[in-house]
């Protein structure tokens, strides 16, 4: 008795709480919709392109959470309990999603309906938000003038003296392993995992560093542990401008996709699939490639970027050309048990 | 070797602790006073502009006061529930006392993550997600192991004999733990209250089940470490400590008034 | 009749806010398929998994130890001073706890790195004549996990101190006893709860740690907290996660368990009570 009465009590109070709202607020929300991302200083960005102008425009709130955590999408499934309408996912966790059977099939009738995104960004699952790069970062001032342009010389500890820093995971060392023992970047998948161990032998004890976070990365180089390393691309850029002596090498990077998806359960998928579209935007687009060099597929967003910018995008058809495709299926299928075989390679 | 030399010898054993705890702490000025993207040392160039970053923009500052909000509570919420608790393990031979004892210190013991997920779980169920009374509650859980532990280690030493005469010169149980136990006891609640306040204060993991969209500051520099870390951590770092000291020092000039005062007026009487 | 009271909001907050979810993630991880024989199975089978837990284990106890010497003389100190004193003491030890983890860990590679302080300083003095790799060894992760965990030691080990009698060490100086043997059989077992107390804190904390001996240390110093979030966050599975908690959880209840047997929490005087 007393519960219900609490609970109608509480109703009341909301009543009354949107009924202030209503006055107040020039225009009522009637959806906000939540949407998960990677939060952190990015988080402004996407309010001022995205969020605010979404809502002005339909009216739909929108209220951003942060981290991405393929465990808790996973807790929110299991206890029917879905937080998010929309949130964002890499590569292998998308895989991992959908073989789970976590994620609500895109509409792209809503979200794409003049069919202007390539393929490759309309996925039955989910939609490509942006594309980023594992490349090779060096310090530009320990070789004598002399630059790494490939694998071979990440490798080559005579030419390129001094420690390295790698990802601790198997997922992308090893398809840099062969790639520095000459397997071309089309050969990669499925991978030669006894070969690519063998090649991390010979590097292993020159890396000085094994990372775990995103933010190591251009810290280990910055701080000289490091001369070389694995970095995301976006990093490098604003801290060469800064004057830092570090550069980047495409040859060799793993170029990997980034998405947006609707999970299973979410209360507002319509509205989510709305505010998916708004990443058709190139303008917008444009604005955030100020902030972030993660380029989605919106059209003609290559065209519209200043050239000097466009230079040091992962999908800048010069540097397309050098890197490889990044094999999230594989990797969904394999990382366990490959995860297991690194770990203990590296405690060996 | 006479007790003066001895204390000398402990005095300087100290001061090379202090030194040692704060000495990487000293770095933190620099790198927040620095222009770089990037916490780098020494600073290529001098400027205010994380810390007008961690002022302006809500997210930190939001995030700073949540934080130093939450650990209040929480304190508050740990010190009455771990002290009572400690008395009834230590001095009430409650049955099951060290049972009880186990189950009080698990919370430090299971990994963060797991508990983490089964909060997550069952309060997805109930829905009791994203509230701030839930994310006290649960950050008590972990804080309140710390004030036990402490408490009662400083219980087990106290010569029970004080509190059992206050009761046979006629004070109630009440009066002798107000006026005899619970004096003696306040360095350890003292303490305890410190561990708890910071257990929550740099608490991520429940937090990041637990909280939704409420984004404590550790979250927010979690969501940082991701990605790219900038100097904003160390600015936000540099004001609590600055913070800190400045409390540190009202409390002292008020506690050193209040002296004068109680000794002008011994004097006056 | 006070002391079921006295525990009741303990027991009832735990209950639900720890026990239920517990039990519940424990009934989830376990339940799938395989059950619990998946768990068992993935501990035997898995090549990290017993490595990593003897490295923790080594791990958390030579920082306890470390913490416990490094500590014990300073809160000695502190709490020999006068009461109006030991506030400004106990603050300026706790002052480091006021920045995060996170950015206590990050400030040690300014002192150690390659071009960091100490082989600035080594190189300087002649000492050394190239840059030393001092980042990412043990004497790396003990720096940052001492610097993170002293404070707990010295502060659970002044509230202990604070309230001893101190005339009994005087009575004992008074009848002849020499200072060190005063300290030896007066001083140092009355401080034994403090001790077992710390010990035991400082040990189960060292047990959860992660973030400092990822940023510090090298993969032979990735503990069993960073294998279990490996498990959930990247590899999708609960039941070994849970397994792994159980086993932590076991061996700590039995250390726990151990370490109080072997210091009885009464007749901590040697029945001087």
């Amino acid at each position: 008795m007393t519960a219900v009465t609490r609970r109608d009590m509480g109703r009341l109070a909301l009543g009354g709480a949107a009924l202030t709202a209503w006055g107040t607020s020039a225009r009522a929300q009637a959806v906000t919709i939540t949407v998960n991302g990677s939060g952190g200083s990015l988080a402004k960005s996407l309010e001022r392109i995205y969020e605010k102008p979404f809502t002005a425009e339909t009216g739909v709130g929108v209220r951003a959470t942060a981290p991405v955590s393929l465990a808790k999408l996973k807790a929110m499934v299991e206890t029917g309990n879905m937080e998010w309408d929309l949130t964002e996912m890499g590569g292998a966790d998308m895989i991992e999603a959908v073989k789970n059977n976590w994620l609500t099939e895109v509409d792209w009738s809503i979200v794409d309906p003049d069919n202007k995104l390539p393929a490759i960004a309309r996925q039955k699952y989910g939609m490509v938000t942006s594309t980023f790069s594992t490349v090779i970062a060096y310090r530009t001032d320990k070789f004598g003038g002399k630059a790494p342009k490939s694998w071979a010389d990440f490798w080559d500890v005579k030419s390129f003296p001094g420690p390295r820093a790698l990802q601790d995971s198997p997922v992308q060392n090893l398809e840099f392993a062969l790639l520095a023992d000459g397997v071309p970047a089309d050969k990669l998948y499925p991978l030669d995992v006894e070969r690519a161990f063998k090649k991390l032998d010979q590097i292993k004890r020159h890396v000085a560093a094994w990372w775990t976070t995103g933010a190591q990365q251009v810290q280990l180089l910055v701080d000289g542990e490091a001369v070389m390393g694995t970095v995301w691309n976006g990093r490098v850029p604003p801290l060469k401008k800064e004057g830092k002596p570090v550069d980047i090498v495409w040859n060799g990077g793993a170029l990997q996709l980034s998405y947006w998806a609707v999970p299973k359960g979410a209360k507002h998928p319509k509205e989510a699939m709305r505010y998916m579209k708004t990443r058709l935007d190139p303008d917008k687009g444009v604005q955030l490639l100020q902030d972030s060099p993660y380029p989605g597929f919106a059209p003609g967003l290559i065209e519209k970027v200043d050239p000097e910018l466009a230079k040091i995008l992962p999908i800048h058809p010069d540097n397309v050309a050098v890197q490889y495709s990044f094999n999230p299926e594989y990797w969904s299928e394999h990382r366990p048990k490959l995860t297991e075989r690194w770990a203990a390679w590296l405690l060996s | 070797m006479s007790p003066r030399v001895v204390r000398i010898a402990l005095a300087l054993w100290f001061c090379a602790v202090v030194f040692f705890l704060l000495f990487p702490l000293v770095f933190l000025i620099p790198l927040s006073f620095n222009e770089s993207e990037i916490l780098s040392f020494p600073p290529s160039a001098w400027s205010l502009r994380w810390y007008r970053v961690l002022f302006t923009d809500a997210s930190w500052s939001g995030a700073l006061w949540l934080s130093v909000k939450i650990g209040v509570l929480v304190t508050i919420l740990s010190v009455a529930i771990g002290t009572a608790s400690a008395l009834a393990i230590v001095r009430h031979r409650l049955p099951g006392a060290g049972l009880l004892y186990g189950l009080a210190i698990a919370p430090l013991i299971v990994p963060g993550i797991v508990i983490a997920l089964g909060m997550f779980m069952l309060f997805a169920r109930l829905k009791w997600l994203e509230s701030l009374t839930t994310l006290v509650l649960a950050h008590t859980v972990v804080a309140v192991p710390y004030v036990i532990v402490v408490v009662s280690a400083a219980l087990r030493n106290l010569d029970e004999t004080i509190e059992r005469a206050a009761r046979v010169l006629g004070a109630g149980p009440w009066r002798s733990f107000l006026l005899v136990t619970l004096p003696a006891l306040r360095p350890a609640i003292l303490a305890g209250a410190m561990f708890a306040f910071f257990a929550s204060f740099d608490d991520l993991i429940i937090t990041l089940f637990v909280s939704g969209a409420i984004e404590t500051l550790p979250l927010r520099i979690w969501n940082d470490l991701n990605l790219r870390l900038d100097p904003t951590v160390a600015a936000a770092a540099c004001v609590m400590v600055a913070m800190s000291m400045i409390g540190l020092g009202i409390a002292e000039i008020a506690r050193s008034a209040g002296l004068r005062r109680l000794r002008t007026e011994q004097a006056d009487g | 009749m006070v002391a079921p009271l006295l525990a009741a909001p303990l027991l009832l907050l735990f209950a639900i806010f720890f026990v239920v979810p517990f039990v519940e993630i424990m009934r989830i991880s376990f339940s799938g398929k395989g059950g619990a024989s998946a768990g068992v199975s993935w501990l035997m089978s898995s090549p990290v998994f017993a490595v990593v837990f003897l490295n923790t284990l080594k791990l958390a106890l030579s920082v306890t130890l470390i913490c416990l010497v490094l500590g014990y003389p300073a809160a000695c100190f502190i709490a020999g001073e006068p009461a109006s004193r030991r506030g400004i003491y106990l603050a300026l030890v706790l002052l480091p706890f006021w920045t995060s983890v996170l950015v206590r860990t990050y400030t040690w590679s300014l002192v150690l790195g390659r071009e960091g302080l100490l082989n600035a300083s080594l190189i300087w003095l002649g000492i050394a004549s190239e840059p030393q790799r001092f980042m990412f060894t043990p004497l790396a992760v003990h720096l940052g996990m001492v610097q993170i965990l002293l404070p707990v030691a010295i502060l659970t080990l002044v509230g202990v101190m604070t309230e001893l009698d101190a005339g009994l060490v005087r009575a004992a100086r008074v009848l002849g006893a020499s200072p060190w043997r005063a300290f030896w059989h007066v001083y140092l077992p009355m401080t034994k709860p403090g001790i077992v107390a710390a010990a035991m804190l400082l040990f189960i904390l060292s047990l959860g740690f992660y973030i400092t001996p990822a940023l510090l240390g090298g993969p032979r110093h990735r503990t069993i907290a960073n294998l279990i979030d490996l498990q959930v966050h990247q590899m999708n599975d609960w039941t070994a996660a849970s397994a792994m908690a159980l086993v932590l959880l076991a061996t700590t209840i039995a250390a726990v368990a151990l370490l109080r047997w072997l210091v009885p929490e009464r007749n901590l005087y040697g029945g001087a009570r």
